[in-house]
């Protein structure tokens, strides 16, 4: 339970920085921003003061956890709604964050290259994704669970696969790609990805299978609890969310791609990522994002999940 | 050959099957890996372009840049960089890990919505940070006039630190997760105050976590791409000379094969420099650590 004095600094300082917010405001931001700005701070001044009047009453609440979940929540929305804002915006940038017009929505829909472009982008990111997992899985699977001589310096060589720059291996992968006569063909694409997707899911798998508690498996055996069941009710919900938050994180990582797509395609096989590149405006680029990150958030959803199950599998062991 | 002979069970038979199992697997791995730094070093060994013949030249490639002024200035830009970028994001990570400490009910939407920028595409992202400091929301709140060198550097760093924030959160957590709730009740108990729980408790509860945060966060970006190529892109902007840009610009754009290997491949070295240092200094915060409670013991 939070101590007098932290709740106390906590209901100070929700006050200051209302109050600060306030003074940015009404002094330095022009209408229609200074309204929600104006709102941030009420909000901050009125958890101050509530939490003055009433931190007797409840005092299973944290008020640092309130002003900081007010604060993660209001420097993550503004950017995303600025995207927004920009993608109507046209040619001219908005001035402002508020009072622009939606209906000027720069959406790469419109533009009839967008569909193969994601469709090139999709397939390539599913692709090096599944051959990623296949690969990564069998190098994880062994040195998690085994006890093999040799097992430290491939699980050193695992996680320092990790920190190789991108941009060093594409590049001589490419020189091979040009000589080979294979430049900007649907094999090039996927085999560089690889590049990218091998060892994030052979570091994440490694990193999920550390973490599994094996009394779940051993314990269904000894009930005599046939293969299938011990896949179904033990295998799957065990390391499931992780496999899936790890796939997910790999599929992020080629789906948003510019570097490995830039160096191996041409017009053929190009992706998403580097067509933004070829957006002429702010606008248009963000309009692309915005289209764009739907997809990724499903993703998004099982990479918090996945960290989430993790958490918890921890605490229980 | 009798079973006795064959390590099929046992623990001789397990790290055999183990080898079975991982080594096909770690043996592609490293074809994916290994077989691109292998083309490296052939090609860095030549004057390689994409249309005219290849001179062997030696080492001649990385004396040249091992000496050049460019090169150092685009190393201790990319690592001023990274150090800036990897510090704020564990700075604001650690922020919102303790929110997420204290909110749990609030935990998985404050990690998906830290977590979002993440999911964004970088360069698009990077120019909507460079939008908003050159005319846009940013700009007209501050006060800033036009997109100059701090601008577009606060631009880089603000894109990227927002990128990384919710995995530095995430690390961070993972820290404080493991922080024994008495440890705070004692201190609690004991009548310190918030500062001192803070300095004296939680942080170096948590160093350990934060060590690893700020080295992961460090080595990723260390790879530093899309914002340094929107910067190059984007019209009045400054563009810094970070080493991941540069190469791919020697490679895929001026077509100088093997310069771009030779520097290629002392970026991996510079990597393997980082992380070394990474690593011996997380192994010195554990010695502080370990001392620091030996000494609180006695």
């Amino acid at each position: 339970m939070p101590s007098l004095e932290s709740r106390l600094t906590a209901c100070i300082a929700a006050v200051v920085g209302g109050v600060a917010v306030a003074a940015l405001g009404l002094w330095q931001v022009p209408r229609p921003d200074t309204w929600f700005l104006l709102a941030v701070a009420s909000v901050m001044i009125l958890l101050g003061t509530v939490g003055i009047l009433f931190f007797e009453r409840a005092p299973q609440v944290s008020l640092w956890a309130a002003l900081g979940t007010i604060g993660v929540l209001a420097v993550t929305v503004i950017p995303l709604i600025w995207v927004v804002v920009l993608a109507a915006g046209g040619d001219q940038t908005p001035a402002t964050l508020f009072g622009g017009d939606l209906s000027g929505f720069a959406s790469p829909l419109d533009d009839e290259r967008f569909a193969d472009l994601a469709a090139n982008s999709a397939a390539a990111a599913g692709a090096a994704t599944l051959l990623g997992l296949l690969i990564g899985g069998a190098v994880a699977y062994p040195l998690a669970r085994g006890r093999m001589r040799g097992r430290r310096a491939a699980r050193l060589f695992v996680w320092a696969s990790l920190f190789i720059p991108v941009v060093a291996l594409v590049g001589p992968w490419s020189v091979r790609l040009i000589d080979a006569g294979l430049l900007d063909t649907p094999f090039a694409l996927v085999s560089s990805f690889l590049i990218l997707t091998v060892p994030i899911c052979a570091a994440g798998l490694l990193f999920v299978g550390d973490r599994v508690d094996a009394r779940g498996f051993a314990l269904a055996e000894s009930e005599g609890a046939t293969r299938w069941q011990r896949f179904r009710r033990v295998t799957v919900p065990t390391v499931g969310p992780g496999v899936l938050g790890v796939a997910a994180l790999a599929f992020l990582a080629v789906w948003n791609d510019l570097l490995v797509s830039a160096t191996v395609t041409v017009w053929q096989t190009e992706t998403v990522g580097v067509w933004a590149r070829s957006l002429a405006d702010p606008s248009g680029q963000a309009g692309l994002l915005v289209v764009w990150l739907v997809p990724a958030l499903a993703a998004l959803f099982l990479v918090v999940r996945a960290a989430d199950s993790i958490l918890v599998q921890e605490r229980s062991s | 050959m009798s079973a006795a002979e064959f390590p099929a069970r046992g623990p001789a038979g397990r790290a055999a099957r183990g080898w079975i199992l991982a080594g096909p697997a770690l043996l592609l791995m490293a074809v994916v890996l290994v077989v691109p730094l292998a083309v490296a070093v052939h090609t860095s060994l030549y004057r390689t372009t994409f249309t005219g013949p290849d001179t062997f030249v030696g080492f001649d490639q990385y004396a040249a840049l091992l000496t050049s002024t460019s090169w150092w200035s685009a190393v201790a830009t990319t690592l001023v960089l990274a150090t800036a970028i990897a510090g704020f994001q564990v700075i604001l990570g650690f922020v919102v890990a303790l929110t997420m400490r204290y909110a749990p009910r609030l935990r998985r939407t404050l990690a998906l919505a830290v977590l979002i920028p993440f999911a964004v595409l970088p360069y698009a992202w990077t120019a909507s940070w460079f939008a908003a400091l050159d005319g846009g929301y940013l700009a007209t709140w501050f006060g800033l006039d036009e997109l100059g060198t701090p601008a577009s550097l606060a631009a880089i760093v603000a894109a990227e630190t927002w990128r990384g924030v919710g995995l530095a959160a995430v690390l961070c957590y993972v820290g404080l997760h493991r922080m024994s709730p008495r440890l705070l009740e004692s201190a609690r108990a004991d009548g310190a105050s918030l500062r001192l729980r803070l300095t004296r408790v939680m942080v170096p509860a948590a160093a350990p976590a934060l060590a690893i945060a700020f080295g992961l966060r460090l080595l990723d970006t260390v790879r530093l791409f899309d914002p340094a190529v929107v910067a190059r892109d984007y019209p009045g902007a400054e563009q810094p000379d970070v080493l991941g840009a540069a190469i791919f610009t020697a490679y895929a754009e001026r077509g100088e094969l093997g310069l771009a290997s030779s520097a290629a491949l002392l970026t991996v070295a510079l990597t393997g420099i980082v992380a070394l240092l990474v690593w011996l200094s997380g192994r010195l915060i554990a010695r502080l650590r370990r001392r620091a409670v030996d000494r609180a013991l006695t």
